[in-house]
C-alpha cells in the first residue's frame, strides 16, 4: 500500500477529503438558498388633475380608484387614477 | 499490514450497507423521519401564518367598531360550506350550481350583517373576504395535517414525499392569503382589479352608471364615435358582482349589439411577465361556471362575437395590491380593447365586460 506520509495511508487520505466533502455539501444543503429579494415595496396613489398632470404620492387609507381629491400640486380638482405596489429598483440591477 | 485491514474493512462496509440499502426499509424509515420532520416544521410555519392572518383580521374588525371579532370569526370558519351538485346527471348542473352559489353568498352575506349591523355595506365586503381568508388558512392548516398525520399512522413514505416536496408551494400560497390580509384591510385595489379598472379608463369617471343585477354596474359612454356599455361590479368595497346575469339583462334591452368584449386577470405562466397582454375569443371570466356560461350562451344565442382581453399576473398579484407592472398591462388592455371597437360597424352598441373583484375601484 501506497505511503504518504508516515503511517498514513492513502485509503485514509481517501477517506477524510470524502469525509470533508460530504460535509461541506450538507453544510451548504442547509444553508437557506435567496430568492429573488426585491426592494422595499411602496403603495402610491397616482392623481390626475383637471389640469392634465399627474401626481404620485403615498397611499392614504381611504383613497380609491375614481375618488375625487384635491390636486396636491395646485390645488384645483383631481381624481385618484390608480393605487398601485412600487418596488424600489435593486442597486446594480439592469 | 494497515492497508489490507483497510481493504477488509471498506468491503465489509460495502457488503454490510448494500444488504441495508436494498434488503431492508432502513432507508424508507429514514426518509420518512427526515420528511416528517421537514413538514412539521413547515406545519407550525402554516399556523403562524393563520394566526398572523387572524390577528390582522380581528385587528380590522374591531377598528371598524365589531365588539368581539374572535367570536364572529370562530364562528364563520368550517361553516358555510358548499357541497358541489350531482354532475353524474349533468342536466340542469349549470342552473343548481347557480343556486348554491347564490344562496351561499346570502347566507354569508346575511351573517356578516347580523354580527356586523351598524358596519357600511363596502366595511361589510371587506369583513366577509377577511372571514373568507382566515377560513381558507384554516382549511390549508386541516388538510396538510390531515395528510401528514396519515402518512404517519401507516409510515406511508410517498405520501410523506410528495407532502414534503408540496410544502413550499402550500407555504407560499398561504403567506400570499396572508398578505391579501392587507390589501382588503388597507382597501387598496387587487390584481384581481384589472378587469374593472380597463372599464373605468375605457370611460371616464363621471358617465352615467346604473346597478343592472346584485352589485353590478353598467355604464354608458362613447369610445371611437361606438356606444360602449360596459359592465363591472360595484365598488369601491369587495365585490365581483354578477357579470353573466348583467350581460345577459343589458342585451336583452338593447337588442342587438355588434361585440362583447370580456377584459380579466388571467394567471400567467412561470415565464411570462406580470402584466403581459393577450387577447382572443371567448369569454374571459374564472368563476366556478355560471356566470361564464351565461356569457357564451347570450352571444351564441345573439351571434355576437365574443372577444377576451387578458392581463397575466401569478396568483400572488392576483390576491395582493395591484402593482405598477398591472396598471400599464391594463392600459394595454384598454388599447387593445379600442382598436377592437374602432374595427366594429359604429351603428350597434358595443359590450365590454370588465371581470374581477373591483375593491378600492368605484
Amino acid at each position: 500500500m501506497v505511503q504518504l506520509f508516515d503511517g498514513v495511508d492513502t485509503y485514509t487520505v481517501i477517506l477524510f477529503i470524502t469525509l470533508a466533502v460530504m460535509i461541506t455539501l450538507l453544510v451548504f444543503s442547509m444553508i437557506p438558498r435567496r430568492t429573488g429579494q426585491q426592494g422595499k415595496p411602496s403603495i402610491k396613489t397616482l392623481i390626475k388633475c383637471v389640469d392634465g398632470h399627474e401626481v404620485e404620492r403615498e397611499f392614504s387609507r381611504g383613497d380609491y380608484v375614481g375618488k375625487k381629491v384635491k390636486c396636491p400640486q395646485c390645488g384645483k380638482e383631481a381624481v385618484v387614477m390608480a393605487i398601485y405596489i412600487k418596488r424600489d429598483q435593486q442597486p446594480g440591477k439592469p | 499490514m494497515a492497508g489490507e485491514d483497510w481493504t477488509s474493512t471498506l468491503l465489509v462496509l460495502l457488503i454490510l450497507s448494500s444488504f441495508l440499502l436494498n434488503f431492508t426499509d432502513i432507508p424508507q424509515r429514514i426518509q420518512l423521519w427526515r420528511w416528517s420532520s421537514y413538514i412539521r416544521k413547515r406545519i407550525i410555519q402554516l399556523f403562524e401564518i393563520e394566526q398572523d392572518a387572524r390577528r390582522k383580521a380581528v385587528k380590522y374588525l374591531s377598528e371598524q367598531g365589531l365588539k368581539d371579532p374572535g367570536k364572529a370569526i370562530d364562528d364563520f370558519v368550517d361553516n358555510y360550506f358548499l357541497i358541489s351538485p350531482v354532475s353524474l346527471e349533468p342536466t340542469d348542473i349549470i342552473r343548481r350550481l347557480r343556486h348554491l352559489i347564490r344562496e351561499r353568498n346570502k347566507s354569508v352575506k346575511a351573517y356578516v350583517r347580523e354580527v356586523f349591523p351598524d358596519a357600511s355595506e363596502e366595511v361589510r365586503q371587506n369583513a366577509e373576504v377577511m372571514f373568507e381568508i382566515v377560513s381558507v388558512l384554516v382549511l390549508i392548516n386541516k388538510i396538510v395535517k390531515h395528510y401528514f398525520q396519515l402518512g404517519l399512522k401507516y409510515s406511508n413514505w410517498i405520501l410523506m414525499m410528495q407532502l414534503a416536496l408540496e410544502m413550499p408551494m402550500i407555504v407560499r400560497l398561504a403567506k400570499t392569503y396572508d398578505d391579501a390580509m392587507d390589501s382588503f384591510a388597507s382597501g387598496t385595489p387587487v390584481g384581481d382589479g384589472a378587469g374593472p379598472l380597463a372599464v373605468r379608463y375605457l370611460l371616464s369617471f363621471d358617465v352615467p352608471e346604473r346597478e343592472v343585477a346584485e352589485e353590478t354596474l353598467v355604464l354608458e359612454g362613447t369610445v371611437e364615435g361606438r356606444k360602449v356599455l360596459a359592465i363591472k361590479a360595484k365598488g369601491p368595497g369587495s365585490s365581483v358582482g354578477y357579470p353573466g346575469e348583467a350581460l345577459r339583462k343589458v342585451v336583452e334591452e338593447v337588442g342587438r349589439v355588434s361585440a362583447i368584449i370580456t377584459v380579466d386577470a388571467a394567471l400567467k405562466l412561470e415565464s411570462e411577465e406580470t402584466g403581459e397582454v393577450s387577447y382572443g375569443v371567448g369569454a374571459a371570466i374564472g368563476d366556478p361556471g355560471p356566470e361564464k356560461i351565461e356569457m357564451e350562451r347570450v352571444a351564441a344565442e345573439k351571434g355576437v362575437p365574443l372577444y377576451a382581453v387578458v392581463i397575466k399576473m401569478s396568483e400572488e398579484d392576483a390576491i395582493t395590491t395591484m402593482s405598477e407592472e398591472i396598471v400599464k398591462g391594463v392600459k394595454k388592455a384598454v388599447d387593445i380593447i379600442k382598436e377592437i371597437i374602432r374595427k366594429l360597424p359604429p351603428e350597434e352598441p358595443v359590450i365590454v365586460v370588465g371581470v374581477g373583484n373591483t375593491i378600492g375601484i368605484r
